[in-house]
């Protein structure tokens, strides 16, 4: 793209705003920060008229003026306001609303001593080298115009690092939330998660909306995954219904090494999903599930492309899309395998149950493969839901409604039983009840 | 059990079908049903493929696909016509599918107990708990000789055929319903599953007031389940009835002579001209 951009890009405005404020001055986190600014510059906001881009539109957040929260007071925000998206109190949790860390509001006694869980920002600023090589090497500033915006203009997110052979049990949680201040907002969080060799953690990154916040959320987590070591991964989007969510998570993976990651949006009018996931060593398995339920006149992309490098990987990404009432839902998914990558497993299913006439659903599912022995299979259904099974179940008593619901929620269970983190997995199985018009008729029956 | 005089016997009366006549997709399908069923009584419906016998089941379980065009339906002294299909459940009408339809990712153990709560509930019982739920759940399993773990399956989801048949008995058994309408649940049993199903039918018949329609194209289940009337379907009438040695004879001689007997064809376009001449 070499569409020049308008004289006052609120984006590039709001960063020439806040950059004294920005956390990291060594020269390599400015080099960093101007690689993204650059590739935000050269390539310019995403349009229509790329293949990547060709179901949704994300004009609206070019074209609204955003302000940055940073030149705004802090929020005034309090525990209880969060209650509705914590887990319970003992869970190690980091804080940032509208961008800032929030000591008060997180809980880092939880964090186990083995670990290290911090804000980035105070991580660039005491000790950069800790993540020199680390950040932006996943992600890298390059990759694609929003990934340089974000590498240009994130002031803070989550850095979690688990050494050798530690394992990490109880998950950290990272809540990324916006809150109404009066004028649309825009944030670019930025996650950073490295597991080394043989280690285990399981991480829960929450993005929330409080009040209707008119906000962009420009995330991008980078999770790097060493050899033999397991990270589990669930993103969920609980943003508000007037925010516009693009978030691009960068999987790598090192030989023999587990993620098992589960991207699932209730949130935001508008979510674009990137999840990409690199397997460069052999033996990798990684397993990248998504669900989304759309209600309203939401639009939720999820774009995921999976490349095998090495042999004997397997991957697999099964994405569950409910989409009612005007709701659209798309899925664009790509394997693939380079020409060493012998013996890999890939598999790709995008099933899309539609609950409403108005509902619609596109699905791309994707091979390039360019290896012979290999096993891959990908495909996408698109239903709603079967008068035979209404009937069935309404000849054993239950209503209209029940039967309706019960069949939407089961669908979900696929991938919701499937989280492999706990309260993340109660938590998700409650939002699919509450997102059901009688949920509390099934919740009944569980 | 055998009543030989049903007529007489008012009270008893639990369903009565009277010049039914159902469509669908603007085709006639039954035309002229009349049948009584009393409390406690075993019907046989025999009759070749296509001659309406689901569809008179499904019709009596309130399927949407089926227009009544014209007759009444009397259950329990109410307009069975009246209600909708799941209303019809809460009032003790169970239809044993010829063909369990398979519903992805539904567990059988979310899915009946939310059943038999909504049908307690509408019958003014308190909701049975997971834990009584279980304990019911795994008695019938065990007597229809089902693995516990049917629980924990998807609706009748990579069910084999005998199984999905068994699991139609084990959700009557879970449900107690009144009026029991089993479209051809012996059909494609084995020998061995065929006896447990119909031990399964004996029992729900040891209550007196539950009456059962069995549709079936097979004597051989009549052997174990003692029919008190059998009726045979022809072109969506019900062309002869007659008590158990009928169901014998058309085993011997097939459904040839009923037409000729009765002047009544098999396809109802057939019978359309048989009796408009
Ligand atoms: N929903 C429908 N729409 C149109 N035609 C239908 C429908 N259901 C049934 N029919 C037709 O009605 C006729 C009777 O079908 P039905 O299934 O009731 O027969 P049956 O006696 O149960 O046959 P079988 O012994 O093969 O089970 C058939 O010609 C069938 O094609
Ligand atoms: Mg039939």
């Amino acid at each position: 793209m070499t569409q020049t951009q308008p004289q006052l890009d609120v984006h590039l405005a709001n960063r020439r705003e806040i950059e004294g404020q920005l956390p990291g001055s060594t020269d390599w986190v400015s080099d960093l920060r101007r690689r993204g600014l650059e590739t935000y510059e050269e390539e310019g906001w995403p349009t229509q008229d790329e293949e990547a881009w060709k179901y949704t539109s994300l004009q609206a957040a070019r074209e609204t003026e955003y302000a940055s929260p940073l030149t705004l007071d802090e929020a005034d925000v309090s525990r209880e306001d969060l209650a509705e998206f914590t887990f319970d109190a003992t869970t190690a949790q980091l804080v940032f609303v509208n961008g800032r860390y929030r000591a008060d509001l997180s809980n880092l006694d939880a964090v186990p001593e083995a670990a290290t869980v911090r804000p980035l920002a105070d991580v660039l600023d005491e000790d950069p080298g800790r993540v020199r090589g680390l950040l932006g090497e996943y992600a890298e500033p390059e990759d694609e115009p929003l990934t340089g915006l974000n590498t240009a203009n994130f002031a803070d997110g989550a850095y979690v690092e688990v050494p050798e052979t530690e394992v990490v049990e109880a998950p950290i949680h990272v809540l990324y939330l916006t809150t109404d201040v009066g004028e649309p907002i825009a944030v670019h969080p930025r996650t950073l998660i490295v597991a080394h060799e043989s280690s285990q953690v399981p991480v829960v990154e929450t993005y929330a909306g409080l009040d209707d916040v008119e906000a962009f959320t420009n995330a991008v987590t980078e999770v790097f995954t060493a050899k033999n070591a397991t990270v589990d991964h669930v993103k969920l989007n609980r943003e508000s219904p007037e925010t516009i969510h693009v978030g691009t998570q960068e999987f790598e993976q090192d030989r023999d090494s587990v993620v098992r990651s589960n991207t699932v949006t209730f949130g935001s009018k508008l979510t674009r999903n990137n999840v990409y996931d690199m397997l460069v060593g052999e033996g990798i398995d990684a397993n990248l599930n998504g669900l989304y339920m759309g209600t309203d006149d939401q639009h939720i992309d999820n774009y995921t492309r999976i490349r095998h490098d090495e042999p004997h990987g397997d991957s697999h990404q099964l994405y569950k899309g409910i989409l009612d009432d005007s709701s659209r839902g798309v899925f664009r998914g790509t394997i693939f395998v380079s020409p060493g990558a012998q013996k890999t497993d890939g598999y790709q299913h995008n099933p899309n149950m539609i609950v409403s006439e108005d509902a619609l659903a596109n699905s791309v599912p994707q091979l390039e493969i360019f290896a012979d022995d290999v096993k891959c299979s990908h495909g996408s259904t698109t239903g709603d839901v079967d008068d035979k099974w209404i009937f069935y179940l309404r000849s054993r008593g239950l209503s209209e409604d029940q039967a309706r619901d019960l069949i939407v929620y089961s669908f979900a269970g696929e991938v919701v039983e499937d989280i492999t983190i706990e309260p993340a997995r109660d938590t998700v199985r409650e939002l699919v009840l509450d997102n059901l018009d009688h949920g509390d008729a099934v919740r009944d029956a569980l | 059990m055998s009543k030989i005089n049903t007529d007489t016997n008012e009270e008893s009366t639990m369903l009565e079908i009277d010049n039914l006549h159902v469509s669908a997709d603007d085709t006639g399908i039954l035309r002229g049903i009349d049948l009584d069923v009393d409390g406690g009584e075993l019907h046989a419906i025999m009759g070749p493929n296509g001659s309406g016998k689901s569809t008179l089941a499904k019709a009596l379980a309130g399927h949407e696909a089926y227009e009544i065009d014209e007759g009444d339906v009397t259950y329990k002294g109410k307009d069975l016509l009246e209600l909708e299909a799941d209303d019809r459940a809460h009032e003790g009408v169970f239809l044993a599918f010829q063909y369990p339809v398979e519903i992805p990712g539904v567990t059988q153990m979310t899915f009946l107990r939310t059943a038999l709560n909504s049908i307690r509930e509408a019958n003014g019982k308190d909701p049975m708990s997971a834990g009584e739920f279980l304990e019911l759940a795994r008695e019938k399993l065990d007597e229809l000789d089902l693995p516990e773990d049917m629980l924990k399956r998807s609706l009748n989801e990579g069910f084999s055929g005998g199984e999905k048949k068994r699991n139609e008995i084990f959700q009557m058994a879970v449900l107690q319903p009144e009026l029991c309408l089993l479209d051809e649940t012996d059909s494609g049993l084995d020998i061995d599953a065929l006896q447990i199903v119909a031990d399964g039918i004996n029992r729900m018949r040891e209550d007196e007031d539950r009456s059962m329609v069995l549709i079936t194209h097979y004597e051989r289940i009549l052997e174990y389940v003692e029919p008190d009337h059998v009726h045979v379907m022809l072109g969506g009438q019900i062309a002869k009835s007659g008590g158990p040695e009928l169901a014998e004879k058309l085993e011997e001689k097939g459904y040839d002579w009923i037409e000729e007997e009765t002047g009544i064809q098999r396809s109802p376009q057939q019978a359309e001209g048989a009796l408009t001449s």
